[in-house]
């Protein structure tokens, strides 16, 4: 799951496909995984917040929201990056400390066909202590009215807003503000959410980790006011109905058919029930879309998520970044391994010590995906990567990744040990030293983690390793 | 006379249409990416 370049791919298919004029904006919390660079990996983080840039003027994006994930390396850091960006890094609210002049840009201007749309973005409060004093973060209340007034004046047709602060102050300016027409959330922990209407402010987001895309098919009115897509609806009915008036063709004379089946009579009738509810709404429908002409028609929308499933075709150009950055990232982590002393004497013995004992085990393992972990990194040229190589090596645990680089050749993969525990007590006393029989959930999930594999299931997956 | 007449209804015919499906379009949107580029292996 997850990928740029997938990203990149289905942004363009879409836009090929549908033909209508399109913005691309994201919410924020583009460039960090934490809120601390990680200890020996700040250049390799701060090159792939670089690469991410690069992806992202490729992909044509015009706006990004700054929240506390793209303040890791610091505020000048991030002033750097915007420098190297084609789209504007957008903030209302993070300010000069001296005279309170926004250190990124409040807001900006797009085109759609010629619909104008207004663009600002709010940072939310834990981004204060990545700033060291260099800049301030005001609160919403003293920044937005105003950013709001000039967009208005600008002529904005539509108001979007960027925001990582928490849900609760999002639903405090929904509220408040109704010329805020969409508010697209980042910096949240959570899954997507589709578009909810709260007064006249659809909030939306994104799942982390890049594993989706949001795609919003906006039909906008003069009213200028979120409405139902009644035309759509009474589509839907119109099939239902239809589904519902085959089946009950089925039945000639149920009443008296069904005499002595009550369960039969009982299904029968819940159909003809739902058949008279949805020939109710339609002609609601019919007859509001009838008036609704008349009047002002509102806007409406449709939306849809794309899961960056593995199978997605890849963006050659936005690839080609990727590859490179993780053939940077791998330069620096042979240099690192080069120079970290090779490791002592673990608890660990590694598979082969293993399959002395336990030759048709260790047989049966080899088979696995497992046994071909560190290989896999290997052929991505990716085994120096310290955010990938504690998960293809035996046990190391992601507190002390660093120590990967220097495991033996017979912990460089997904061992025994890795799910049974170390065995080395166990070798010298196999008999007094007893390994962990079936690993518990927990264990898997220190690797099969819903970010990286969210297909994971314990009671059958297990069967793969033994099957 | 006519030729004025014809350019106004070109220009007319080029607007109108233009002016009616523009309030139709996409917006393309994500968020948290976090430093992910692509999947490990």
């Amino acid at each position: 799951m997850g990928g740029l370049s997938k990203k990149a791919q289905q942004f363009e298919l879409t836009a090929a496909e549908s033909k209508l004029p399109h913005i691309t904006l994201d919410g924020g919390a583009l460039l960090f995984k934490d809120l601390r660079l990680t200890r020996g990996q700040e250049q390799g983080e701060m090159l792939t917040a670089q690469a991410i840039v690069k992806a992202y003027n490729l992909m044509g994006y015009q706006a990004v929201g700054v929240s506390k994930y793209d303040l890791t390396a610091g505020l000048d850091f991030l002033r750097q990056i915007s420098r190297e960006s084609k789209f504007s890094w957008l903030s209302a609210n993070l300010v000069n400390k001296k005279d309170h002049h926004p250190v990124f840009k409040p807001e900006i201007l797009l085109t759609a066909g010629s619909i104008k749309i207004g663009v600002t973005a709010l940072t939310g409060p834990a981004a204060g202590k990545l700033l060291k004093g260099q800049a301030l973060l005001l609160p919403w209340q003293d920044t937005l009215p105003a950013v709001i007034k000039d967009l208005s004046k600008r002529k904005s047709d539509i108001i979007i807003l960027l925001s990582s602060l928490p849900p609760q102050a999002n639903k405090e300016i929904a509220r408040r503000y109704q010329n805020i027409n969409i508010l697209l959330q980042a910096a949240q922990d959570g899954s997507n959410i589709y578009p909810q209407p709260l007064a006249n402010t659809l909030i939306c987001q994104t799942t982390k980790q890049g594993k989706s895309i949001g795609i919003m098919d906006i039909n906008w009115q003069k009213s200028q006011k979120w409405g139902i897509d009644k035309a759509g609806l009474l589509r839907k009915d119109l099939n239902s109905l239809d589904r519902l008036d085959w089946r009950l063709a089925k039945y000639n004379q149920p009443e008296k058919e069904f005499k002595n089946l009550p369960a039969k009579l009982q299904v029968w009738r819940h159909l003809q029930g739902r058949r008279d509810k949805i020939q109710a709404e339609i002609n609601r429908l019919k007859a509001d879309i009838k008036n609704g002409r008349q009047n002002n028609p509102p806007s409406t929308f449709k939306n849809h998520f794309i899961a960056m499933e593995t199978n997605l075709p890849d963006n050659p150009e936005i690839s080609r970044i990727v590859r490179n950055l993780n053939q940077e990232i791998n330069r620096l982590g042979r240099i690192r391994a080069g120079e970290i002393k090779a490791a002592t004497e673990s608890n660990y013995i590694g598979w082969r010590r293993c399959g002395k004992c336990h030759k048709a085990e260790v047989e049966s393992w080899q088979r696995t995906r497992h046994a071909k972990a560190y290989e896999t990194l290997v052929k991505k040229n990716r085994q120096y990567n310290l955010d990938c190589l504690f998960c293809h090596v035996t046990g190391i645990d992601r507190r002390h990744k660093l120590a990967a680089l220097s495991v033996s050749t017979d912990l460089r993969e997904v061992g025994c040990e890795s799910c049974h525990g170390p065995g080395r007590a166990h070798a010298v006393r196999p008999g007094k030293n007893k390994m962990r029989q079936r690993p518990a959930r927990k264990i898997c999930l220190n690797c099969h983690t819903p970010a990286h594999d969210s297909s994971f299931n314990y009671a059958t997956d297990i069967k793969l390793v033994h099957p | 006379m006519i030729r004025k007449l014809i350019i106004s209804l070109t220009i007319c015919a080029i607007f109108i249409p233009a002016a009616s499906q523009a309030a139709r379009f996409q917006l393309f949107y994500s968020s948290d990416v976090r430093g992910e580029t692509e999947p490990c292996g």
